[in-house]
């Protein structure tokens, strides 16, 4: 650690950690300078310039890792040690670059012909984007703090985008204001933690998290700093109690954006968590995972039950997300009551792939109601789906796929995803948390199946469909790559196995 | 051929894929098309499995053709299937009503005829995979695949309150798997693997403690005894029945419910075998009150389907007596009855289907004297009824013959009483089965509408005939089919028994000072074995 304070000019790990962000940040500004020319007129072409924009990161980032994939694991850190270069970070990298992909492709789609359209919402994205790499990359709780607000100020925009629309407005504000409190206490925690530890960095937290001992005070103040981090980012993750604003900001946003909101800033959220934990939180006290458990267990819960009554399918989805917290808390108990760091990294895998897959289960879903908006079909109501299979036949088919994997229903890759969490749980004698998930799951199948019914089952109710715009070639590359990797990750997982296995292979 | 031949379960399992994929490609209005291409790739399946039939070597009772290739290695998954006596029957039997039901619903069904078509062959592959799986996790995917078409055939093609008997029937179901999951989880950290036949041989060489083995046993039998079901499990039965259409109705009983009832007899029984020492009387009080409440039920059923329905809840209450009386003779029984049920309640089905599809009610009010107007229809309505009372000569007999038996010597306690109780669901059996025929059938004939009723075409009678065959022959000569899964059987047996042995003896000396305490129902003996 030392001598890598010491270097006082940019070494390659500086870059090289940084290099998604960096990239998308001066994706954004050059952005902007576009905007200001064509903005006004082509404001679409913004959408396409960010889209291609990111594609190339993509590429880029996989030659990073392809160029370093035959190293270890950690491959070293950057910046005084406040930004991991690891295949971990590359790993959430491409989640993010994917969602953030499919959610601009998805928002072109969306924005053609509304008066929201603008150059600055594809902008925002990459920013916010930028803000869960570093989030993902972070070594410090300060830069963690950094890359959460970098990525959440952008969403608390993007979220009251539409302003014609008074729920968007309400969605926006609420976001901002319960997001600007999670913020503060994540902020108060970290202020406890410095003052406790002397530092803000993961490895001295640890070392004193392992030095200090109960009748320390200062052991006390680590505690409640630890507790008032977790708190703060259970706002981010949407657990239960702190889940309060996710419905109306899901309902309200316009449907890309509750996708993104779903799909990054929901992994954002874990990956730091599970990164906390890894390393910074680490240690014997942990054996007091029981609040974590009960988190997850009142998450899925709660989630689960609310969303059995809604009729609304973006608010369905939200407390559906919820209860998918809640799945991954169950991972993070798993994590936490690990007695090694070996231990631990099953759960993480589980985790990691988890978020994967429901990235792509939830971008897609999303991407069925953004197609019936689209054709003015309405879309954001369950109601809006009868006979949808007679309709639109293969709509129908993608969204019942995507519905049978949220439920759970192998071999589709919402199936191995719980498998793989749950399968850590009860290695970890988690018994009575995997039951409590597995009933949720039934619960749960009921409220998506409800979606298929509707689709498959239910007649036509009349009503005047407008003429609305016949579905565009990227809103369906949007949908069919989401299926696809929806069914990929449940046939041959394998392929994604290996590359989150590689992460902490120096470990191993 | 031969490298076909070493294949021959993929092949059996995913032919129907195939065809899916065919079906995909064929325009939805090439209605006969859709229609021909299903059926034939149905014959093709049936053609393939007898053709394995034919190579499967009855004397040996392990697992034949196996094929393990891997399939997830990060954990541990493989794609392994075999094939066992105990599986063979239950093959054959999914084969050979793929084509029937194809038949039978030619004409029933003219809305999404391509959907109906492409769930069939999907939910014949999920089946045939449940039955052929080697990998505990493989197994859990195609028994919950299963569950999607099954889902969709009902709450699409079914009756008025279709989409409540779906869901009824797809959460139930899948209450009972996720428990069954977990404890193929637990399993897997005990014996470090998902391989059947390594878990199978881990638990015979390690004793399991018994308060994990009851836990164990518990995940897996509520999600068979769902799948059976088991009174008082079995209240999604009659709703799936009766709103399910004839296809799916004809599945349902022939087939998916054989799924419970071979999860006990594959896993549940062998796997923890001092806990079926411990539950056995209590599973087969169960099966006792499911087939004498199960027949009663039946009895006072207006509707045709519904009392078909009810009396599936008495016939595989025969075979859970069976399975639990534990002896080779009871054991033989119960897996003849599965297919003897799929059979004869399948034909009964597929007969309630042809009536309602010419009449569009079913009754037992509206009918009366049909006799007089369809007789081939009646002819085979009495000759499938009487298979299911359990008339010598024909299927049913054999089963519930050897079951009754072989729990009466199974020395076990109070097996005499149960399998005499049991013997009045055959009564009962014949009471409802036959008062409902008379009032169908006999007497004059009342309703107007019920005289321009035709009788069966060429298409019905050559699939019903088909069933026929089957039936006469198991209740003639049975042992063309029992000695394919003697061996097999009798490996399970001892399996069960060897084991128990151990434990009992084990049991013993930890307990000898409280030997008044010692639980109901441990002290199994195998005299009647032989």
């Amino acid at each position: 650690m030392e001598d890598l304070i010491k270097i006082p000019i940019l070494s390659f790990y500086d870059l090289a950690g940084v290099a998604t962000p960096m990239m998308l940040g001066i994706l954004a500004l050059a952005g902007l300078v576009l905007d200001s020319w064509i903005g006004k007129k082509k404001p679409s072409w913004i959408g396409g310039f960010s889209l291609a924009g990111m594609i190339l990161i993509l590429a880029f980032q996989l030659l990073l890792h392809i160029g370093r994939a035959n190293l270890s694991g950690d491959l070293g850190a950057g910046f005084g040690g406040l930004i991991f270069f690891d295949l971990f970070g590359i790993y959430f990298n491409y989640l993010f670059l994917a969602a953030a992909i499919l959610v601009t492709a998805m928002s072109i789609s969306h924005l053609e012909g509304k008066d929201y359209n603008r150059g600055e919402y594809y902008l925002l994205i990459l920013i916010a984007t930028a803000g869960m790499s570093l989030m993902a990359g972070a070594r410090d709780l300060i830069m963690v703090f950094i890359g959460l607000e970098t990525m959440s100020i952008p969403i608390y925009a993007l979220a009251a985008s539409d302003q014609s629309n008074p729920k968007s407005n309400e969605a926006g504000l609420k976001y901002l204001l319960l997001g600007g409190f999670a913020s503060a206490i994540l902020l108060y925690g970290i202020a406890l933690l410095y003052g406790a530890a002397g530092a803000t960095d993961f490895l001295t937290l640890s070392n004193e998290l392992a030095r200090l001992k109960m009748p320390d005070l200062r052991f006390f103040f680590m505690i409640v700093g630890i507790a008032l981090v977790v708190i703060g980012f259970g706002f981010k993750v949407a657990a239960v109690p702190f889940h309060m604003w996710v419905p109306d900001v899901y309902e309200g946003a316009p449907t890309p954006i509750t996708a993104y909101m779903a799909a990054g800033v929901k992994a954002a959220g874990f990956a730091v968590l599970i990164r906390a934990f890894l390393y910074a939180f680490a240690g014997e006290w942990l054996q007091t995972y029981q609040i974590i458990w009960i988190l997850a267990a009142l998450t899925m819960t709660v989630g689960n039950l609310l969303a059995l009554v809604q009729n609304n399918l973006k608010r369905m989805l939200a407390y559906s997300s919820i209860a998918h917290a809640g799945y991954l808390l169950v991972g993070m108990t798993t994590l936490v009551s690990s007695n090694t760091t070996q231990e631990a990294f099953s759960p993480t895998y589980a985790m990691m792939y988890y978020l994967l897959v429901y990235s792509f289960m939830n971008l897609g879903a999303f991407a069925v109601i953004v197609v019936l908006g689209r054709e003015r079909r309405g879309g954001e109501m369950i109601a809006d789906y009868s006979d949808l299979s007679r309709k639109r036949p293969f709509l129908a088919v993608l969204m019942a796929v995507f519905m049978f994997s949220l439920a759970g229903v192998p071999p589709l890759g919402g199936f191995f995803g719980k498998f793989y969490l749950f399968l850590g749980a009860v290695h970890s004698r988690l018994y009575w948390l995997v039951l409590i998930a597995v009933l949720n799951s039934v619960i749960a199948a009921f409220y998506y199946l409800r979606v298929v019914y509707v689709m498959y089952m239910q007649k036509e109710r009349e009503e005047v469909i407008q003429p609305g715009i016949e579905t565009g070639v990227l809103i369906n590359t949007v949908l069919i790559l989401s299926a696809a990797m929806v069914v990929l990750l449940g046939l041959v997982p394998n392929q994604f196995l290996d590359i989150i296995f590689m992460t902490f292979r120096k470990f191993v | 051929m031969s490298l076909i031949l070493k294949q021959i379960l993929s092949w059996i399992i995913f032919v129907p894929v195939i065809g899916m994929f065919l079906l995909l490609f064929l325009e939805r209005e090439k209605v006969r098309a859709i229609r021909v291409v299903s059926l034939l790739i149905m014959v093709l399946d049936f053609a393939l499995s007898v053709w394995m039939y034919l190579n499967f070597d009855g004397s040996s009772p392990d697992f034949q053709f196996i094929q393990r290739l891997n399939w997830i290695p990060g954990w541990n998954i493989h794609y392994q299937v075999g094939i066992d006596g105990i599986s063979l029957l239950l093959v054959m039997l999914t084969t050979l009503l793929g084509p029937v039901v194809i038949l039978s619903s030619w004409a029933a069904v003219k809305d999404r005829v391509k959907e109906y078509y492409i769930f069939l062959l999907l939910l014949q592959t999920g089946m045939l995979g449940a039955f052929l799986s080697l990998d505990m996790i493989l197994f859990y995917v195609f028994w919950e695949l299963m569950l999607v078409p099954m889902y969709f055939l009902i709450g699409i093609w079914g009756g008025p309150r279709r989409i409540y008997a779906a869901i009824k029937f797809f959460l139930f179901t899948m209450v009972g798997s996720v428990l069954m999951l977990i404890a193929i989880l637990w399993l897997y950290f005990y014996t470090a693997s998902f391989d059947y036949v390594m878990i199978s041989n881990f638990l015979s060489s390690n004793q399991l403690k018994e308060v994990f083995q009851l836990y164990l046993f518990g995940a897996f039998a509520i999600a068979f005894a769902i799948k059976v079901p088991m009174f008082p499990l079995h209240t999604w039965l009659p709703d799936a029945h009766v709103e399910a259409p004839t296809a799916g109705s004809v599945i349902l009983a022939a087939v998916l419910l054989k799924m419970g009832t071979y999860g006990f007899l594959r896993f549940a029984i062998p796997f923890f075998p001092n806990a079926v020492a411990q539950l056995g009387p209590l599973f087969y009080t169960l099966a006792v009150i499911g087939i004498i409440y199960g027949a009663l039920v039946s009895m006072v059923q207006e509707d045709i389907k519904k009392l078909v329905a009810y009396s599936s809840v008495s016939h595989l209450g025969f075979v859970i007596l069976g399975l639990f009386a534990l002896t080779v003779t009871s054991m033989q029984g119960a897996l003849i009855q599965m297919i003897n049920h799929g059979l004869s309640t399948g034909a009964l089905f597929l007969l309630v289907g042809i009536l309602y599809e010419r009449a569009h009610k079913r009754q037992i009010s509206d009918f009366g004297g049909i006799a007089k107007v369809m007789p081939v229809y009646s002819a085979f309505f009495l000759i499938v009824a009487l298979s299911s009372i359990g008339l010598p000569g024909l299927n049913g007999f054999v089963g519930e013959f050897l079951i009754l038996v072989g729990t009466y010597i199974s020395g076990n306690p109070y097996s005499k009483l149960a399998a005499a109780l049991a013997g009045t669901g055959v009564i009962l059996a014949a009471v409802y089965l036959l008062w409902m025929y008379q009032r169908v059938f006999f007497g004059p004939l009342r309703k107007e509408e019920n005289k321009s009723l035709k009788d069966l075409n060429a298409r019905e009678i050559i699939y019903l005939t088909i069933i026929l065959v089957f039936i006469v022959w198991i209740g003639v000569h049975p042992n063309t089919f029992l000695q394919k899964s003697e061996a097999s059987i009798n490996q399970v047996v001892s399996q069960v028994a060897g084991k128990r042995k151990l434990a009992d003896a084990g049991r013993k000396d930890r307990l000898a000072g409280l030997k008044n305490r010692l639980p109901a129902g441990g002290d199994f003996s195998e005299q009647g074995d032989r």
